[in-house]
C-alpha cells in the first residue's frame, strides 16, 4: 500500500507495480475466449509504448484524448498510456449513443482519439480530434520505450463524464491525487491479494469499475479478467472456470446467481416449485427464519458445485440500498461489500462488508473522506478525493460547493458508531399539495407485500402542478389479478401514518428502470409516466 | 432434432423464462417488444436458450436474436454443426 501514497501518478504506480509483481498475470480474458493475458511487466511496457507514440504523434502536455474502447485487457493499457504522455484521458462508455459521444468530445476539446476498429463515424464531424489511433496500433510491439512524461500529483489525470435522465453531460475534473487519495483509502478496508481474481463486468469507463474492479485489484498484485461477454449465464460460468473471488456485481449477476439458489432450495425442499417467482425479500425472510443449517449446507454446496469455489466477495454498488441482497449471498457463502460513492468523489466514498454493518448502512466513510451532514440532510464532502469541479463550467462548480464542501445531491446520516446511510436523493423530493416536502425512501417501506415483486414511489404530476406520490409495483408471479393489488395496496396505504400514503397505485408490465448498478431510476420513470399521460391526453383531446 | 420440434422446445423454455404465454406470437415477431423485454430480461432469456440447448451466441450478434425463427435457425445450425 506505500507504494499508492508514495507515487506521484497512476503511471508511477504501475511502473513501481511491475518491478513489484513482474511475471504475475494484471490483466486478462475470460478462459474461454483464448486471448492471451498482460503481465504486470508486460502492462507497464505496453503503457510506455504508447505513450511514446502518443508523444511522438505531437500531442502535447494537458491535451485530452478519448478512449472509446470495449471492456478488454488494453484497456486499462491504453489509459495508463495516455496518462504517462502527460494527457488527459476521457474514457467513454461503450454503447453510449453517438450524439452523446460526440457532445462529449466537442465539450471536452478533445485532440486525440484511442479506439477500437470501428470507425468512430460519429466523432467525424468534432473538428479538434487531429489525432486518431487505434488500440492495435497504439500498443503494437516495436516502439522504442521512452520515459513518457512525468505528472505532478496535481496534474488533471482524467475527465468523467457524468450524464443524468435529463441534463447535459458534466465532465467532473479527476487529478492524480485524487485519485490515489481514493485508492490508498479503498486498500485500507478491503482485503485482496495477489492471487486473487477479479471479474470485471461493468464497462470500464464506469468510475466505481475503474477503482474498486480495475485499478483496486491491480494495486493489490491480483489479476483483473474480462468476461468478454454480457450474458449472465456465461458470467457464472467465468466465476468458476476463471476461479473469480471478486467481483462488482451488476443486476443480471445478481439474478442469476439467485436463481441457481432457488434451484437448490427447491431441490431441498425449501420451496416449493411453484412459490419459484416469489420476491427476493420473501426468500431472504424464510432463509433467515425457517431454513436449518445442515439443510443450508447441502444448498451453498450444490451453489458451489455450479459457480465454483473460489468467489467470496460481491461489491454491490448502486443496489446495496436493497437490503435483501446481502443474506441471500450470505447463503451461497458470498460476503456483500456494499458502499456509496459519486464521480466527484473519485469515486467511492464509503465501503464496507455487509455482516459488519447494520442492516441499510453503505459502510463507514473511508479514512480521507470527511463527511458532513449539511442542510436538509445533505451530505456534504471535503478531502483529497474530491473534485475540483466541472471542466469549462464555472457555474456547475460554483453551485457544487459551499464553503469548500462538496454538495452530493443525497440526504443521509451518520449514525454514532460511524456507519453512513442514505435517505434518498435531494432531487426526487416530492412537495404535495399541501406543501411538505417528501421523499420516495421514506414512503416505500410503507409498502411491502409478499403480491408485489419490486415497487417504488415516483411521483405523477398532479393538476396544479404539485406532486402526486404514488406506487409504482411489479407483481409478483402468479399475481397480476388487478382488483387483488388494488385491494393489497388500500390495506396497506390505511396502515401507513397519513403523511406517508401514495395516492394511486400504477402496476408495471416491465421491471423497475434501474442503472447499471442496480439504482432504481425513479425520476425517469416519473418523467415517462407523465409524458405518456400527457401525450394520452392530448391525443384524447 | 428437426425445426419444429426446436420451435416447440423453444416456446416451453421462453414461456417459462418470461412467466408469460408465447402463444399468439408467431415466428417473425419481435419476442422483445411482443414479450415487453428489458436488456437485462433480453440477456437472461438468451441465457436459458444458451443452457437448454446447449449452444453459445456469438457475442457481438447478441442483438440479432430477437425472433423464434432466428433463434430457431440458429439452433438448428449449431446442432447440425456440432454433429
Amino acid at each position: 500500500m506505500n507504494i499508492v501514497r508514495e507515487s506521484q501518478s497512476l503511471p508511477e504506480l504501475i511502473a513501481g507495480l511491475a518491478k513489484q509483481h513482474g511475471e504475475r498475470c494484471a490483466l486478462g480474458q475470460a478462459q474461454n475466449s483464448g486471448a492471451a493475458s498482460l503481465s504486470y511487466r508486460e502492462l507497464w511496457e505496453g503503457v510506455q509504448r504508447g505513450a511514446a507514440r502518443l508523444g511522438d504523434a505531437g500531442l502535447a502536455k494537458g491535451d485530452r484524448v478519448l478512449l472509446c474502447l470495449d471492456a478488454r485487457p488494453e484497456w486499462p493499457e491504453a489509459l495508463f498510456a495516455i496518462m504517462h504522455a502527460g494527457l488527459v484521458a476521457v474514457p467513454v462508455v461503450q454503447g453510449m449513443p453517438p450524439e452523446m459521444v460526440s457532445a462529449i468530445a466537442t465539450h471536452a476539446g478533445a485532440r486525440g482519439l484511442v479506439g477500437g476498429r470501428g470507425a468512430h463515424s460519429e466523432l467525424s464531424a468534432v473538428g479538434s480530434i487531429e489525432f486518431r489511433f487505434t488500440v492495435d496500433e497504439l500498443l503494437a510491439p516495436g516502439a522504442k520505450a521512452q520515459g513518457g512524461v512525468t505528472s505532478a500529483r496535481d496534474d488533471v489525470a482524467l475527465l468523467a463524464f457524468t450524464s443524468g435522465s435529463t441534463q447535459q453531460p458534466r465532465a467532473v475534473v479527476l487529478t492524480h491525487v485524487n485519485l490515489l487519495a481514493d485508492l490508498a483509502a479503498l486498500l485500507e478496508v478491503r482485503d485482496a491479494k495477489p492471487g486473487d481474481a477479479f471479474l470485471s463486468i461493468l464497462p470500464p469507463a464506469h468510475l466505481f469499475e475503474f477503482m474498486v474492479g480495475q485499478i483496486g485489484p491491480l494495486a493489490c498484485g491480483a489479476k483483473v479478467v474480462y468476461p468478454g461477454t454480457r450474458l449472465p449465464n456465461r458470467l457464472v460460468e467465468s466465476l468458476r472456470e476463471d476461479r473469480i473471488t471478486h467481483a462488482c456485481c451488476v443486476p443480471a449477476l445478481l439474478h442469476c446467481l439467485y436463481d441457481e439458489l432457488l434451484d437448490e432450495l427447491i431441490a431441498a425442499g425449501v420451496i416449493e416449485p411453484e412459490r419459484r417467482g416469489q420476491s427476493v425479500g420473501e426468500t431472504a425472510c424464510r432463509l433467515s427464519e425457517e431454513v436449518r443449517p445442515g439443510v443450508l449446507a447441502q444448498v451453498r454446496e450444490g451453489v458451489r458445485a455450479r459457480i465454483g469455489d473460489s468467489l467470496h466477495t460481491l461489491a454491490l454498488g448502486g443496489a446495496a440500498l436493497d437490503p435483501d441482497w446481502p443474506p441471500i449471498l450470505q447463503a451461497m457463502g458470498i460476503r456483500a461489500e456494499v458502499g456509496y460513492g459519486l464521480t466527484e468523489a473519485s469515486p467511492v466514498v464509503s465501503m464496507g462488508y455487509a455482516e459488519e454493518c447494520p442492516v441499510g448502512s453503505v459502510g463507514r466513510p473511508l479514512p480521507s473522506v470527511e463527511v458532513r451532514v449539511g442542510d436538509g440532510d445533505e451530505l456534504l464532502l471535503r478531502g483529497p478525493t474530491v473534485t475540483a469541479g466541472y471542466y469549462g463550467d464555472t457555474a456547475a462548480t460554483e453551485e457544487a460547493f459551499a464553503e469548500g464542501w462538496l454538495r452530493t445531491g443525497d440526504r443521509g446520516r451518520v449514525d454514532a458508531d460511524g456507519f453512513l446511510f442514505l435517505t434518498g436523493r435531494i432531487k426526487e423530493a416530492m412537495v404535495t399539495a399541501a406543501g411538505e416536502t417528501i421523499y420516495p425512501e421514506e414512503i416505500e417501506p410503507c409498502y411491502a407485500s409478499l403480491l408485489f415483486a419490486e415497487w417504488c414511489v415516483a411521483p405523477r404530476m398532479g393538476a396544479d402542478g404539485n406532486d402526486l406520490p404514488t406506487l409504482f409495483v411489479v407483481p409478483a408471479e402468479g399475481n397480476q389479478n388487478g382488483a387483488a393489488l388494488e385491494e393489497a395496496f388500500v390495506s396497506l396505504r390505511n396502515a401507513a401514518p397519513p403523511r406517508l400514503r401514495a395516492e394511486g397505485v400504477i402496476c408495471l408490465k416491465q421491471p423497475l428502470p434501474r442503472t447499471l448498478t442496480g439504482k432504481v431510476r425513479r425520476r425517469f420513470l416519473a418523467e415517462q409516466f407523465n409524458t405518456e399521460h400527457r401525450n394520452n391526453e392530448h391525443h384524447d383531446d | 432434432m428437426n425445426t419444429t420440434t426446436i420451435e416447440q422446445e423453444l416456446r416451453q423454455a421462453l414461456t417459462e423464462a418470461c412467466q408469460k404465454e408465447l402463444g399468439p406470437i408467431v415466428l417473425e415477431d419481435d419476442l422483445v417488444h411482443e414479450l415487453e423485454l428489458d436488456s437485462m430480461a433480453s440477456l437472461r432469456l438468451l441465457a436459458v436458450v444458451e443452457k437448454r440447448f446447449d449452444i453459445r451466441f456469438p457475442d457481438h450478434l447478441l442483438g440479432e436474436y430477437r425472433t423464434l425463427q432466428k433463434l430457431v435457425d440458429f439452433i438448428s445450425t449449431a446442432q447440425e454443426e456440432a454433429l
